[in-house]
């Protein structure tokens, strides 16, 4: 089974560690895994900040770029992607929630997008999600010595309705020890640009989520979005916290690097 | 002149103050967690989505044709001998109001819970010509006694802790310094038994207007509205014009799922029915009843996109359930109508020129819409009203980046080049000072050496 593997823009700047985990967690499990590597960005801080036009034209080029693999997506005429067999799998709730629920949509009125778009919001994947409903979370397996809770990113609980699959995935790890968080269907207060446009609101929902994390006596918080953790854990740091903040992926590599 | 309009222009002053308040947020925290796990305790034994549907379905229908459903329900409301004014706009609304009020010579006014005559910010008006307008409900009670706005849809005190509701009401009505609630609600009653006495006509608002046989539904906990509207001599209904429905059978849907929504109640105290004046084998009610309707924006949403927010009854869930508003309270708003569904309806009611900044005051997280029981998108409404407003702005420093944004990523090379530089400065004060909004709260990432595609790339050399 082939996967195209979607790095969102800001993984692969600023966790790139994780796209590496997730590329070698599918390879693990059996997967062809190929990088388009003409991707950029999805559009959705433009889409989410209200700026569709900027974002329509980002969605053109990206749906372009992760269907392509040989040739520049520019003169794209002719796909790599194989809508019959092949995946694309992004380890991140909210731009996967951009692909397969807006695409679709705010490419509507172009004939050249119409049909791709929805043809490929059908073919792609949040990481976990691809895990337990593609390949199978039994198929999974590591050892890890660690106790941790899980933050349901709100996109990919409530766009991709992602809730019991990560942590069927966590519980297939020998050692790990998963810790409910109270409330974990609360918001963290990222939002992507609302964190810098209100953000004495957004720490405070960041502040209120770290409390119920640090109640769990849990060591790491994992995620299936990094931008979650990302401004969890820049909060965390200003505190002076030392907990862990890892994406899924990262924590299945690992406890694939344990297991003899 | 008393306006209308809200003050949520200033939503960038005003939330800054209110998120600093630990004490607002403490009481907030405790009274929409104990509401919250009421409302998930009530629907329990419900198929929460089954109802929700049928309850979106009735109003879709209802919105859609809302002309023909307003006359049937105007031609019943007359054959049920009450007088109905379809109002445009607040000024014409409280005028209305106003002159019945006059032509009874009514002095005194006891008025039950109703967010429309918020919108009309009908009591300063009625108050600036001498007619005292007493408030019956508790919460409101409390919040005229201390000359605020209700900061929430249902619970209008919401703001307020047991502690201070106490003292406000020693200050203010010399009651015994005591905040046991049952206490304190004896001696409110108290004092209002002598106003409702005493008025001479009520003003309501209605949750639902029935177009088959004229019907006003009023919903409520403290039988004031009871009260207010029956043993007067004139009663005044005010209300949206969206909030009328075909059928009288339709109530069973919207019964089930409005107490629960709002308060985890399977149904509330008080449930009233109100046909029209007293009847002349009857022993009690109102001589003249006046339906006012007010439009105030409302028409011109049918047919669009933003149609759907029409459906809204009113429950305040929404409000109840957002990080957002928990974190800033209703005064925040600068709206009669604050939270998700305000931040909708505020700039759709009273132009988005009034209300710039609240469609984006939302972490998009969603919770708005899954607890919402008429199935409005509240969310995605959100964001197309983003995508609306920045569609007129295309000057401005965010446009601008956003417009460099999408050329460097539609140039896979300038990407890269992007990404080269960002390493280089990543560290540098610049960054800090572009990124404030982010480090002056938190820590910025460090930037790995090399991104994803590098690393990708050398890896693919190696093979």
């Amino acid at each position: 089974m082939r996967v195209f593997l979607f790095v969102p823009c800001f993984i692969d700047q600023v966790f790139p560690n994780v796209a590496v985990s997730s590329m070698k967690v599918l390879k693990h499990l059996g997967c062809d895994v190929v990088f388009p590597e003409h991707q950029t960005c999805c559009g959705q801080p433009a889409f989410n900040s209200g700026y569709r036009d900027e974002a329509r034209l980002m969605a053109m080029h990206e749906v372009n770029a992760l269907l392509t693999l040989t040739h520049s997506p520019v003169a794209a005429a002719k796909y790599d992607f194989d809508f019959k067999h092949d995946y694309i799998v992004g380890p991140s709730g909210s731009c996967v929630a951009m692909i397969r629920n807006f695409y679709p949509e705010i490419l509507a009125d172009d004939p050249r997008f119409e049909d791709v778009s929805k043809n490929m919001a059908k073919r792609t994947y949040e990481f976990s999600e691809f895990i337990c409903k593609v390949i199978g979370a039994d198929r999974f397996s590591g050892k890890l010595q660690a106790t941790v809770s899980y933050h349901d990113s709100c996109h990919a609980l409530r766009e991709l309705g992602v809730k019991d699959g990560p942590r069927k995935i966590l519980e297939r790890i020998e050692g790990l020890r998963l810790i409910e968080l109270p409330y974990n269907e609360v918001c963290c207060g990222f939002g992507g640009t609302f964190a810098v446009k209100y953000p004495e609101i957004s720490v405070v929902m960041a502040d209120e989520k770290l409390q119920n994390f640090y109640q769990t006596g849990a060591d790491i918080l994992v995620s299936a979005d990094s931008s979650c953790l990302m401004h969890l854990e820049g909060r965390a740091r200003r505190s002076g916290s030392l907990k862990r903040f890892a994406h899924i992926a990262e924590i299945m590599s690992e406890s694939i690097d344990r297991k003899p | 002149m008393t306006t209308t309009e809200p003050q949520s222009r200033d939503f960038k002053k005003l939330y800054k103050k209110e998120v600093a308040n630990l004490r607002l947020r403490a009481n907030l925290k405790k009274a929409t967690i104990q509401a919250l796990d009421k409302r998930n305790d009530s629907f329990a034994e419900l198929d929460f989505d089954l109802l929700r549907n049928e309850a979106k379905k009735i109003k879709q229908e209802s919105v859609s044709h809302l002309n023909e459903l307003l006359s049937q329900f105007e031609d019943n409301a007359h054959k049920n001998n009450c007088a109905v004014f379809y109002a445009e706009s607040p000024e014409k609304a409280n005028a209305y109001i106003l002159d019945v009020a006059q032509r009874h010579a009514v002095k005194k006014i006891v008025k039950s819970k109703s967010m429309v005559t918020e919108e009309l910010r009908l009591v300063p008006f009625l108050e600036k010509f001498g007619i005292e307008t007493v408030e019956t409900d508790l919460g409101e009670y409390i919040i005229q006694l201390a000359g605020e706005t209700p900061s929430h849809i249902t619970a209008p005190a919401i703001h307020k802790s047991r502690t201070e509701i106490a003292q406000l009401l020693h200050d203010k009505i010399g009651i015994e310094l005591n905040d046991d609630p049952t206490f304190l609600t004896g001696e409110a009653r108290k004092a209002l038994r002598e106003k409702f006495l005493s008025a001479e006509m009520g003003i309501s608002g209605a949750n639902f207007l029935i177009a088959e046989n004229g019907t006003a539904v009023v919903v409520e906990n403290e039988g004031n509205a009871r009260l207010s509207t029956s043993a007067v001599k004139v009663h005044v209904i005010v209300t949206g014009i969206e909030k009328v429905i075909p059928k009288f059978s339709d109530l069973r849907i919207f019964m089930r799922l409005l107490g629960r929504s709002a308060t985890g109640q399977k149904l509330t105290s008080y449930v009233s029915l109100i046909r029209g004046p007293r009847r002349q084998n009857e022993k009690d009610g109102p001589d003249e009843v006046h339906i006012v309707l007010l439009d105030n924006g409302r028409s011109a949403l049918v047919g669009t996109e933003h149609q759907e927010v029409l459906h809204c009854i009113r429950c305040g869930a929404c409000l109840n359930v957002c990080p957002v508003y928990r974190s800033i309270g209703g005064h925040a708003y600068g709206s009669v109508y604050p939270g998700p569904i305000g931040s909708l309806v505020t700039p759709l009611f009273f132009g988005p020129k009034n209300a710039p900044d609240l469609p984006f005051a939302s972490s998009l997280c969603g919770n708005c819409t899954e607890v919402c029981p008429v199935g409005i998108g509240i969310h995605h409404q959100l964001l197309a009203m983003r995508h609306e407003i920045k569609a007129k702005t295309k000057r401005g420093v965010e446009a601008f980046i956003f417009r460099t944004f999408r050329k460097t990523m539609l140039r896979p090379q300038r990407y890269r080049l992007f990404s080269r530089l960002a390493r280089i400065f990543s560290s540098t004060p610049i960054v800090a000072k572009a990124f404030k909004g982010w480090t002056h709260y938190r820590e910025l990432p460090k930037l790995p050496a090399r991104s994803f595609r590098e690393i990708y790339k050398s890896e693919r050399g190696k093979e």
